[in-house]
């Protein structure tokens, strides 16, 4: 066991230097911070790690905190980073929709706070206890009910010698506990419930397990749960295609996950020593899954096309999965700083922004696709010091790009599809924020110019319900249209966002123009939908709120670098029609 | 965090061995399922029911694969009725492992089985006990707990009778392990590294379980690996908090006993440095970027083990090692983690007092090259020679107490050209990466400029050399063997092994002997008796089989182990019978 332990440190070894051999130009500045317990006290020896976005995997950099709770991490090459903080048992006390970057020069204030604890018993149907079995806690939903915003399962546990369990250090949420027959990393002595299929809790399968709501910092104990111990089937089959890659850039995984709503159940990394490239999921329960195998992670790589399946009592064998190429976007980005001229005094403090700075992320848009909602849908990319960027790895589909801005003061100009003129043909560009960007199987798409410049407005404030002393709805959105005419089809015009429960909202990084901003009921919402997709992605949408926010005519002016922190909005009156009961 | 380690590993790992080729076919399975294995599962001497016995079909390519941790086939399994029997049946003909999955409880090791084609095996029997309790809390000094952290423990060893190691269930662990005292208590059945399942609970709370009755020693800290580089750290601290090993309580657990309040309470955290300064080219003085540093505890000899920290110099050759516990270190040059790097260094030694290192200076030497051609020897059979270029083969200087080794990996390539660089210039030896892709071929010649070179090659300061001839010969030689038992009867949960080692007869001994990278040519002698070794090179073997007592029977007396030369005949199979005489009990082992 030493030494297959020896091998595996020998190994984390080979990657972590090799991704500081690609890391190790152009180094430049640090990165600060603190980590803190919730009284704002200082965390000692938090294990902090930094990764680049868009780096090729890779363990980044990680260093630790002092008895100050402090810690830095320099010689940072120039671009944005997300920091992710290690302390056994906590877990950070504010989560964000997107992940958060920073860059060097930063000094960031990291709060971190006690998970939430999951225990209970295991048992079998006697009554007596079942030893050793993997258990871990399945996230489903934010406690506001949006859906996850990562896959995030708790660190799967084992039950001790009298079946007892403890999970801990889990973020607020609403879980499903499961005792799974393999562990999604299984090494190491077999053990007995390998093969079989899940139990969730209290003994269940998936479709009727009961769910468990924990708060950070709360303990919630009595779940209790009867294994079942029924046999889970085998999905088993090869893959065939574009198995061939470059060394650099991983192996093949296959993925199988559920229909209806995307969660993983199983998972196998195949290893090149198999020619035949064959894999087997034990222990899958009866269920209608999509199996998808994919190659490659930080480059060019390929995918299969996801197939359905449906497990009904039965093994699955012989299932065929063709590797094709995947595709890529690539293009530049382009910063347009304000003249001299145009810098008004209240544009001044902003930092300073790099290129480098800037992550380009690329989300699925298949409106009617199942797989919308899926976080691993999002796939991010860094920019080079010209401003270039490729993302890799899409399957054919639309994609909507979104660039993260290197600051408060950013707003995205224009996004455009520019392709190079060829022979008489004159430039075309094409919309890409209003339209998305379009790759077929394998096309490697260039072109995509993205301009980003300075001045961005910025609005903070409160909506008011229709009539004073009415509570507000539970759900508020808040619409931002250009008012004038000519951008009505500038879907970068238009911003949409949630209110909080107490009606306040913010909305940033806008480009300077005339506006009507109006908020309303929104009629028929799924939760997390304002993150995933907002509604003016399409072209009737964007009308529709054009129409209605004239007819409500609640005209703003953003001037360059205009900050306004308390607008007052009142409600409109939710239209009959879209009242839904 | 973990979670992503392991991914690394495992896209790692297939990287890896993407590189080296795909390795044979698995075999196939074939035939009728219709055999079985049966037998009884017995707890404290009573029949056991409930009790589920697993099986492993044994798959010798697989079995010594490092990816076969990754890759897992069905399990078998079968529950024991109300009398303690278990029936395992629809086999194929194979070899399988057989154990029962009961990891609150002491058992025998796994029995290795061989069915033939509608065969019945019968009596595999198993005798369990209980295993022991220890549980307790693992404080800070002001009395919050200790999070996720691994608690360790140790037989408390006595004089005159060295306890086996209580998590001897893995016969590997002894062999790599000697001298070590503390061990993990992952090793324990049932739980492995991934799960943590024997860390500390968010109250500091850990509970181990299944363990062999006796007194054990149990500690928090010390043991840590490359990448615990924290700014601050705990000495090993004993139970009940002290960090003086011979203070420490012991904690004497019975069978099926519960031992608790067994707390560790830990002192103040010491604090780490950072060790930081350049390496250079000594011949010119210029800085060297992109190059690896380790560092390890000054007279650690050549042990990679020793590792406790890495760094990595940026443009400037300029270099950082964070966490760096106080005492004398050495810092070098490494090649063993990039098969691309043409330096070495010697050894630069550094104390750490209570501040930070600056300015230390790694002088590294541009090392040799080696290439040449690489042939399959006694075969011409295509499918054979093909093979090759799935061979791994590492290159490495012969290691003194003041050098660490130096390596490099290469492939052969399909004309049969391979190139090692990097090495330090003297004695250098060739062997083959048994860890990674084809492993049966075994280096049998070495010449240099058509001179045979027994043992090493010897290579001259800057010197090039580029006319090896490696000659590499498919081993496909199996020996058969069968234990016989003499003069008694073996304790209950004895295991036999048995190890095959070439007698040196010719210089190709020497090369053929360095093919064990990965360990000797051993195999485990099933239960009733039988053994096979395959992949030997033909030739006079001296065949020592070794008997183990098992974990529950640690004052049983020790059996002799016996020694027999036999040889093995190429392309065949080569039987053999070693008799195990129970009576001779005081010879020496």
């Amino acid at each position: 066991m030493k030494r297959v332990l020896f091998l595996i440190t020998f190994i984390i070894l080979v990657v972590a230097l090799d991704s500081a051999a690609q890391q190790a130009d152009r180094r430049a500045k640090a990165i600060t911070g603190r980590v803190v317990n919730d009284s704002g006290q200082p965390i000692a020896n938090a294990m902090v790690q930094l990764n680049k976005a868009g780096a090729r995997q890779g363990p980044g950099t990680s260093t630790g905190t002092d008895e100050q709770g402090s810690f830095r991490a320099d010689d940072l090459d120039n671009g944005a980073y997300t920091i992710s903080v290690w302390v056994p048992g906590f877990v950070p006390a504010a989560e964000t929709a997107e992940p958060q970057y920073n860059r060097p020069g930063d000094s960031v204030t990291l709060q971190m706070t006690k998970g939430g604890v999951i225990t209970g018993a295991v048992t079998n149907s006697l009554g007596e206890p079942i030893v050793a079995a993997r258990i871990r806690a399945v996230k489903v939903r934010e406690l506001d009910g949006r859906p996850v915003r990562t896959l995030t399962n708790s660190q799967e546990r084992a039950t001790d010698d009298r079946g007892i369990y403890r999970l801990f250090g889990l973020r607020s949420g609403v879980y499903l506990v499961v005792v799974s027959g393999r562990s999604m990393f299984s090494f190491g002595p077999p053990s007995l419930y390998e093969g079989n299929a899940p139990t969730y809790y209290p003994s269940s399968t998936r479709d009727t397990a009961a769910e468990v709501t924990v708060r950070t910092g709360d303990e919630v104990s009595g779940i209790d749960i009867r294994y079942r111990g029924e046999r889970g089937y085998a999905v088993s089959g090869g893959v065939t295609g574009a198995v061939e890659g470059n060394a650099q850039q991983g192996g093949i995984s296959v993925t199988l996950s559920h229909a209806s709503n995307g969660f993983v159940e199983a998972q196998e990394f195949i290893a090149f020593r198999d020619r035949n490239r064959s894999f087997a999921l034990y222990g899958v329960p009866d269920g209608e899954y999509e199996i998808i195998a994919r190659r490659g992670s930080g480059g060019e790589g390929a995918a299969s096309l996801p197939r359905r399946i449906t497990v009904k009592g039965a093994d699955i064998t012989g299932l065929e999965l063709v590797l094709a190429p995947t595709s890529s976007i690539a293009g530049n980005i382009i910063l347009e700083t304000l003249k001299e001229g145009e810098r008004k005094p209240e544009c001044n403090d902003k930092r300073q922004a790099r290129v480098e700075e800037i992550v380009v992320t690329a989300r699925r848009d298949d409106k009617d696709s199942k797989e919308k909602a899926r976080p691993a849908s999002r796939v991010e990319a860094a920019t080079n010091d010209k401003g270039e960027f490729t993302i890799f790895n899409l399957r054919a589909g639309l994609f909507r790009i979104n660039p993260v801005l290197p600051g408060e003061g950013w707003y995205i100009r224009s996004m455009n599809v520019i392709a190079a003129a060829t022979g008489k043909s004159k430039v075309v560009a094409r919309d890409a924020a209003s339209r998305g960007v379009q790759v077929n199987q394998g096309e490697r798409l260039t072109g995509l110019t993205i301009t980003i410049s300075e001045g961005a407005a910025f609005i903070a404030g409160k909506v008011l319900p229709a009539k004073e002393g009415q509570p507000l709805p539970s759900q508020v959105r808040i619409h931002l249209a250009p008012a004038e005419p000519e951008m009505k089809d500038d879907a970068l015009r238009y911003r949409e966002t949630l209110a909080d429960g107490d009606g306040a909202f913010t909305l940033a990084h806008l480009p300077p123009g005339r506006y009507l901003i109006f908020a309303k009921e929104p009629g028929e919402i799924t939760p997390g939908e304002d993150e995933q997709r907002p509604v003016a992605w399409d072209a009737a949408t964007r009308a529709a709120i054009k129409r209605e926010a004239e007819a409500l005519n609640q005209p703003i002016e953003l001037q360059p670098c205009k900050r306004i922190a308390d607008y007052s909005l009142r409600i409109a009156a939710a239209k009959p029609a879209a009242k839904k009961q | 965090m973990r979670a992503l380690r392991l991914l690394i590993i495992i896209a790692l790992m297939t990287v890896a061995v993407g590189v080296t080729g795909a390795a044979q076919s698995s075999e196939r399975e074939q035939g009728e399922a219709n055999a079985a294995i049966t037998g009884r599962v017995m707890v404290n001497g009573k029949p056991a029911a409930g009790f589920v016995v697993m099986l492993e079909r044994v798959d010798r390519n697989r079995e010594k694969d490092f990816m076969a941790m990754f890759q897992r086939e069905p399990l078998v399994k079968a529950t024991t009725d109300n009398e303690g029997r278990y029936r395992l049946t629809g086999l194929r003909a194979a070899r399988y492992k057989v154990k029962p999955f009961a990891p609150s409880h002491i058992s025998e090791p796994e029995k290795n089985v061989t069915v033939g084609a509608g065969d019945t095996v019968e009596n595999i029997d198993f005798s369990l006990m209980r295993g022991g309790v220890i549980t307790g809390r693992v404080v800070k000094a002001d009395g919050r707990p200790v999070i996720g952290e691994t608690v360790s423990f140790a037989p408390a060893r006595e004089e005159k009778n060295p306890a086996t190691p209580a998590g001897g269930k893995d016969e590997e662990e002894e062999e790599m392990d000697e001298e070590a005292d503390t061990i993990s208590v992952t090793t324990i059945d049932g739980s492995m590294f991934g799960a943590g399942d024997f860390k500390t609970d968010d109250r500091g709370v850990y509970r181990i379980y299944g363990l062999p009755p006796g007194r054990y020693l149990l500690s928090v800290g010390g043991a840590d690996g490359p990448f615990d580089s924290k700014p601050r750290y705990h000495t090993q601290t004993y139970h009940p908090g002290v960090t003086d090993k011979a203070k420490a309580t012991v904690v004497e657990v019975t069978a099926s006993g519960e031992v608790a309040n067994v707390d560790i309470k830990l002192g103040l955290p010491s604090v780490a440095f950072r060790v930081s300064g350049r390496v250079i080219d000594a011949e010119t003085g210029k800085p060297l970027p992109k190059t690896i540093i380790l560092s390890g505890p000054a007279g650690e000899g050549g042990s990679m083990a020793s590792v406790g920290a890495t760094g990595l110099s940026n443009e400037k050759g300029e270099f950082r090692i964070e966490g760096v516990k106080p005492g004398r270190h050495e810092a070098f040059v490494s090649s063993v983690f990039d098969s691309q790097s043409e330096f070495y260094s010697d050894k630069t030694a550094f104390e750490v007092k209570n501040a930070d290192v600056t300015g230390l200076v790694i002088k590294a030497h541009r090392g040799v090259s080696m290439s040449g051609i690489a042939v399959a020897e006694g075969t011409s059979d295509p499918a054979t020679v093909a093979r090759l270029s799935n061979v791994e083969m590492i290159a490495h200087s012969m290691p003194t107490a003041e050098q660490m080794p130096t390596y490099s990996r290469s492939k052969i390539n399909p004309d049969g050209s391979f190139q090692f660089q990097g090495l330090r210039p003297g004695k250098t030896q060739i062997s083959i990466n048994t860890f990674m892709g084809e492993k049966k071929f075994h280096i049998t010649r070495v010449e240099r400029g058509g001179v045979e070179q027994k043992e090493f090659i010897e290579i001259a300061p800057g010197e090039q050399v580029n006319d090896l001839r490696i000659m590499l010969t498919y081993a496909n030689a199996t020996l058969r063997g069968q234990v016989r038992i003499e003069g008694g009867v073996l304790p209950k949960g004895t295991h036999l092994s048995v190890t095959a080692v070439r007698i040196d007869k010719t210089s190709m001994f020497k090369w053929a002997g360095s093919n064990n990278w990965a360990g000797s040519i051993g195999a485990d002698v099933e239960a009733n008796g039988q053994f096979e070794i395959e992949a030997l090179l033909p030739g006079e073997y001296e065949i020592t089989v070794r008997a183990e007592v098992g974990d529950g029977n640690k004052n049983a007396p020790q059996i002799p182990s016996v020694k027999q030369t036999v040889t093995v005949v190429a392309n065949a199979e080569t039987t053999m019978t070693i008799a195990l005489d129970l009576s001779q009990k005081d010879k020496e082992r």
